[in-house]
C-alpha cells in the first residue's frame, strides 16, 4: 500500500530553525522589545497597511540578498522601524512568547515541532497574506489529513453509515464549530487587531466588523455548494451559486481568479484555520503516529451520538424496502404492551418483527407512533452495526505496525426509496 | 522591689551558720541552697571550697574560675544582707534615671565616603596595629582598641618593610622626631614595650604597603576592626574573608556596594531560567503594555489621533 511522506516538504516549505534549548526569560519589556528583534526578519516582511501582493516581499528580499547583499543601510533601517507596520509578529519573537511555550506545553507536542511553526499556524491569512507566514499551506494539508482520520474512524467502525449521516458526523468531528470548541478548550486567545508587536502566542486574525455578513465557510467542498436532496439521499448533487442543479458529469467550471483570501473572518474559521494546521504541523515535523494520537486524543475522544443524527422521514416504509433487499421476512409491528389507552397520556410499546426476529422496539403516546419509532430504532440498528474487530488502514500503514491486516466489512448502501 | 528585712535577717542566720558550722544539719530547698552558695563564696567568711554532694564538679570548676576573675580596687565584700546593692527599688531607678546612658558606638555614625579619607583611615590602622603587635610582643588582645584617637599625621609618613629572613613588617620612619611622636601617641598605654621599628630617610621606598599580605589572623582581624572604626564602613564576613592584602581590604572599603534589583535576581534563577512560559520583565505592566500585546493599542492610538485627542493624557 503506497502512502505519501510529507515529512519530506518539511524542508521545501517551512524556513524554520529548530528549537533551541534554553530561550526562556527574557528581561526586556515589551515597548522597547519592539524594535530589538525585528533584525532578522523585518526585511522579509510587508508594512501592515500595504496593498496586498502576496509575492511581494519574496521578490523584494531576493533582490536585495542578490544586488545589495553588503550593503547594511537596511538592515539597520528595518531595525529601527515600528513592529506595528508588519502583519504578523517575526518568526523570531516566537522564542521570547511565554504564551507559546505555554501552548507547546499545554499540548504536549512534540519537541520536533518548533515554537516557530506553532507561531504560524496561529497566524490566519486575513492577518498576513503571505503564504510563507500564514498558515493557510498547513491548514490545507491538515484539513485534508484531519478528514481523512475522521473518514477513515467512521467508514470502518460504522460501514453501513448512509452518506448524510457520515457527512454530519464528520462534521461533528472535525467542522467549523467542533473545531472551535476544540481551539477554545486548548486556551488559545485571539489578538484584538493582528500586527508585528503583539504577542504570538494570541490566534491572530481580521475580525469580521459591525454589520458585515459572515464570511462563506471553507467546508469540504469550496466553490460549489453541497445539497443533499432529502427525498433522494442516494443522489449527491452539485449545484452552482444560483441553486441550479449541475450533472454530475458536467466538467467542473474553473473558478474565477477572484480574491481567494476574504479580507475579515470570525473567531470560528480563524479555530479551524489553527487546528487543521497544527495537524499539518505534526505530519510535517513529527510523523504520522504523532499525528494519530493527536486526532484521537482530542478529536474521536469527544463523545458524539451518532444515532441522533439519523431523521427518518418514513421509517417503516425503508424498513420495508430493507427487508425486500435483505431477503428477510416483511417486517410485522406488534403491540407488546400498553397503558392507559383511554387516558390524556397512553403509552403504547410497539416491536417490529421479520419473521420470528425482532428487528426493533419503540414507545409512543400513539399507535401509529409508536410503530413508527419502532421501525426507526430498526432502522438505526441496522445503519449502526460496529463490526467486533476493526483494523484501519492508517494502523497498518508505516514502519512498526505490528497489527496485521484484516479486510473491512463494506456494505452495499443505504436503503433507496 | 522592696528589701524585705525578714528575709535578710534569715539569710544571715543561715549564712553566719553555715559559715561556722562547715556542715549541713538543715534542710532547705534548693534553689535557696544554690543563693546561700553563692553569697558565702562573695564573702569573706565563707570556706574556699564547699564540698556539697549535690554539687557536681563542672559547678566546681566554674566556682574556680569565678573565684580567678579580676576584683576592682574598691570592691568591698558584704558583711550583711542591708550592704549589699538592691535593684529594682525606687530610689534604684531615680539614681539610675537621674544619669542618662551614654552610648558609644564601636563605629561611627558617620562613613568615611572620599576615597583619599578612607586610603589615609587605611594606612593609620596599619600602623597603629603593627605598631602594637610588634611592642606588645605575646599579648594580642584588643590591637584595635581606639587608644589614640588623635593620632599624630605622621602616620602617614610611615612606610612599611618586610624582613625577607622572618617575613615581619617593619616600620619605617622618616626621623627619629617622628618616631617619637608615635611613640608618645601610642605608647602612652604600652609603657615598657620594646619597639622594633627602624629609622630611616624620608626618601626610603621599601615598598608599597597596599601588597603587604595578611597572612596573621589576628592582625588581619585587627586591621579591619581598626578599619572599620575609622572609616565606619562595615564589611561582610564574605568580604574579609576574601581580603588577604591591604589592596583589596582598600577595594572592599572603596567599593559601593551595588543594589541588586528583584529583575536581576530572577534572571539568574536556574528554575525560572529553564521554564519557558515564563517571562521577567524590568518593569511593570501597564494596561496599555497589555493592549499592545493584544494589538489593541495602534488602533486606539490611530483614534485619538484621528479625532485630535492627546495620547498620553494631557
Amino acid at each position: 500500500m503506497k502512502q505519501i511522506h510529507p515529512e519530506r516538504w518539511r524542508q521545501q516549505i517551512l524556513h524554520v530553525l529548530p528549537r533551541p534549548h534554553a530561550v526562556s526569560v527574557s528581561r526586556s519589556h515589551p515597548r522597547t522589545r519592539a524594535r530589538g528583534q525585528a533584525a532578522q526578519c523585518l526585511y522579509l516582511r510587508q508594512p501592515h497597511n500595504h496593498p496586498r501582493q502576496p509575492f511581494q516581499c519574496i521578490r523584494l528580499y531576493s533582490a536585495r540578498a542578490v544586488e545589495r547583499p553588503e550593503e547594511p543601510t537596511d538592515v539597520e533601517d528595518a531595525i529601527s522601524a515600528d513592529l506595528t507596520e508588519l502583519p504578523s509578529p517575526p518568526p523570531s519573537a516566537a522564542f521570547h512568547s511565554a504564551k507559546l511555550s505555554a501552548l507547546h506545553s499545554r499540548l504536549a507536542l512534540p519537541h520536533t515541532v518548533p515554537l516557530q511553526t506553532l507561531a504560524k499556524c496561529l497566524v490566519h491569512a486575513t492577518a498576513d497574506p503571505h503564504p510563507h507566514f500564514s498558515n493557510s499551506s498547513l491548514a490545507l494539508l491538515g484539513g485534508d489529513i484531519l478528514g481523512y482520520f475522521t473518514a477513515e474512524h467512521l467508514l470502518c467502525n460504522y460501514p453501513r453509515l448512509p452518506m448524510t449521516v457520515l457527512f454530519a458526523a464528520q462534521n461533528a468531528y472535525v467542522g467549523p464549530a467542533a473545531c472551535a470548541s476544540i481551539v477554545r478548550g486548548f486556551g488559545v486567545e485571539a489578538v484584538a487587531e493582528p500586527g508585528g508587536e503583539v504577542d504570538p502566542g494570541l490566534l491572530q486574525f481580521k475580525r469580521t466588523l459591525p454589520g458585515e455578513t459572515r464570511p462563506k465557510t471553507h467546508g469540504i467542498f469550496q466553490g460549489d455548494t453541497m445539497q443533499i436532496d432529502k427525498a433522494n439521499t442516494w443522489r449527491v448533487k452539485r449545484v452552482d451559486k444560483a441553486g441550479e442543479i449541475l450533472d454530475v458529469h458536467t466538467p467542473r467550471q474553473p473558478q474565477a481568479p477572484a480574491d481567494p483570501i476574504p479580507s475579515r473572518t470570525d473567531l470560528e474559521t480563524a479555530s479551524t484555520s489553527f487546528l487543521r494546521a497544527l495537524v499539518g504541523a505534526l505530519t510535517l515535523h513529527a510523523g504520522r503516529s504523532s499525528v494519530v494520537s493527536f486526532h484521537a486524543q482530542h478529536i474521536l475522544s469527544r463523545h458524539l451520538d451518532i444515532a441522533s443524527l439519523f431523521h427518518f422521514r418514513f421509517p417503516t416504509r425503508d424498513l420495508s424496502r430493507l427487508c425486500a433487499r435483505e431477503g428477510f421476512d416483511p417486517p410485522v409491528a406488534r403491540l407488546l404492551s400498553e397503558t392507559g389507552r383511554k387516558s390524556i397520556a397512553p403509552v403504547f410499546v410497539v416491536g417490529v418483527y421479520s419473521g420470528l426476529d425482532k428487528l426493533g422496539e419503540g414507545a409512543g403516546g400513539s399507535l401509529d407512533e409508536a410503530r413508527n419509532r419502532a421501525a426507526a430504532n430498526a432502522l438505526r440498528g441496522w445503519y449502526l452495526y460496529r463490526p467486533q474487530e476493526v483494523v484501519k488502514p492508517s494502523e497498518v500503514e508505516g514502519e512498526g505496525q505490528k497489527r496485521k491486516w484484516i479486510p473491512n466489512f463494506i456494505d452495499c448502501g443505504e436503503i433507496v426509496t | 522591689m522592696r528589701p524585705l528585712l525578714q528575709a535578710v535577717a534569715a539569710f544571715d542566720t543561715l549564712l553566719s551558720g553555715f559559715s561556722r558550722q562547715g556542715h549541713r544539719n538543715y534542710s532547705i530547698c534548693r534553689q535557696c541552697h544554690e543563693r546561700l552558695q553563692l553569697r558565702a563564696r562573695r564573702t569573706s567568711h565563707a570556706p574556699r571550697r564547699v564540698a556539697f554532694s549535690s554539687l557536681s564538679a563542672k559547678r566546681n570548676n566554674a566556682a574556680e574560675a569565678t573565684d580567678q576573675l579580676e576584683t576592682p580596687d574598691d570592691y568591698l565584700p558584704a558583711e550583711t544582707g542591708e550592704s549589699l546593692e538592691w535593684i529594682g527599688s525606687k530610689e534604684w531607678l531615680e539614681a539610675r534615671d537621674a544619669k542618662p546612658i551614654r552610648h558609644k558606638p564601636f563605629l561611627p555614625v558617620k562613613k568615611l565616603t572620599k576615597p583619599q579619607d578612607i586610603f589615609r583611615a587605611l594606612h593609620r590602622s596599619l600602623v597603629e596595629i603593627y605598631a602594637r603587635a610588634s611592642s606588645t610582643q605575646g599579648s594580642q588582645k584588643h590591637l584595635w582598641r581606639d587608644t589614640a584617637p588623635n593620632a599624630p599625621d605622621e602616620t602617614q609618613l610611615v612606610r612599611f618593610k618586610v624582613e625577607p629572613s622572618s617575613g615581619k613588617v617593619v616600620l619605617v620612619f622618616p626621623d627619629r622626631e617622628a618616631k617619637a611622636r608615635l611613640c608618645d601617641a601610642l605608647g602612652a598605654q604600652m609603657s615598657g614595650a620594646s619597639w622594633t621599628i627602624e629609622e630611616s630617610s624620608r626618601e626610603t621606598q621599601e615598598g608599597h604597603w597596599a601588597s603587604l599580605t595578611l597572612g596573621d589572623v589576628a592582625t588581619k582581624f585587627a586591621i579591619i576592626k581598626r578599619s572599620m572604626q575609622l572609616t565606619g564602613i562595615r564589611i561582610s564576613d564574605a568580604t574579609i574573608n576574601s581580603c588577604s592584602t591591604p589592596q583589596s581590604l582598600l577595594a572592599a572599603l572603596t567599593t559601593t556596594p551595588k543594589d541588586i534589583k528583584v529583575v536581576d535576581s530572577l534572571a539568574e534563577d536556574r528554575r525560572l531560567k529553564g521554564l519557558d512560559n515564563v517571562t521577567i520583565y524590568g518593569q511593570r505592566l501597564t494596561a496599555m503594555d497589555k493592549d499592545q500585546q493584544l494589538g489593541r493599542w495602534k488602533v486606539i492610538e490611530q483614534e485619538l489621533e484621528r479625532r485630535g485627542l492627546p495620547i498620553f493624557g494631557s
